[in-house]
């Protein structure tokens, strides 16, 4: 029986190799680590379509607008119009159903025809 | 060399399949935002009642409580009242809640006026007269 020392080397350094990962197994804690949440995700945002767009003119003061209706091509959850460039925002309402909207522009400054330019909605999902 | 490249293929694989994995995906709804614009003008403001009289406005700029012009007007009294005068043309005379005093170019040419209250004059029926 011969002693070979090349492979006695071998094996004590495979041996010493494993005894070391299972110390360092041992010795290695655990931390709790909560749940987490992390993703990304897109989809389309489009516009909107106004149609059916009337004044409504104070009956007593004409020149006065009472009100400005139009329709949209789908449902909204806040809209807002402006009759004059720059001008005051008026908030808008559909009773709670429906794409028919009425903005009151009576509420804060009264809207008025003379400086009546251009009507701008603004709307969001 | 072949080695190498073929490790380094290993290595990309691996790391690939590791960050799909690795990447959540989020449910996103749909959503919609939107600004719309549209020019004001006389046309836009005109009412009901003088739209279902057939008359269509010409002239774009709105006339307050004074003449016409030879085009198809809209015409705004003010609330104290005053003197709408047509002119020419089909016109579509609004009056307020004063004494308004229409003039146009007769019941039959065309012309409408809305009085909106108050004792207006519509003399020789100047126009085809509405109350409201």
């Amino acid at each position: 029986m011969t002693f070979d020392i090349r492979r006695f080397r071998y094996v004590a350094a495979v041996i010493a190799a494993v005894c070391c990962a299972a110390g360092i197994y041992a010795f290695t804690a655990s931390n709790t680590v909560p749940a987490s949440q992390a993703g990304s995700g897109s989809n389309a945002i489009s516009g909107y379509t106004v149609t059916a767009v009337a004044y409504t003119l104070n009956s007593t003061t004409p020149t006065n607008m009472d009100a400005v209706s139009f329709t949209l091509n789908t449902a909204a959850g806040t809209v807002k119009a402006q009759v004059a460039t720059g001008g005051t925002w008026y908030d808008c309402t559909n009773g709670g159903s429906g794409n028919n909207w009425t903005c009151d522009t009576t509420v804060g400054t009264q809207a008025t025809v003379a400086p009546a330019d251009q009507l701008t909605v603004v709307a969001t999902s | 060399m072949t080695f190498r490249v073929a490790a380094l293929i290993v290595v990309l694989t691996i790391s690939a399949i590791a960050l799909g994995t690795l990447t959540a995906s989020n449910t996103v709804p749909s959503s919609s935002v939107g600004r719309q614009q549209a020019t004001i003008n006389a046309s836009a403001l005109e009412p009901q009642a003088c739209i279902t009289q057939g008359i269509v406005i010409t002239n774009q700029t709105v006339v307050t409580n004074g003449n016409g012009t030879t085009g198809n007007d809209l015409i705004l009294a003010n609330q104290t009242g005053g003197t709408l005068n047509g002119n020419g043309g089909q016109d579509c005379m609004i009056g307020g809640a004063g004494v308004d005093s229409f003039s146009g170019n007769g019941k039959f040419a065309g012309d409408v006026c809305i009085g909106n209250g108050g004792t207006d004059v519509n003399s020789a029926n100047k126009c085809q007269f509405f109350t409201q």
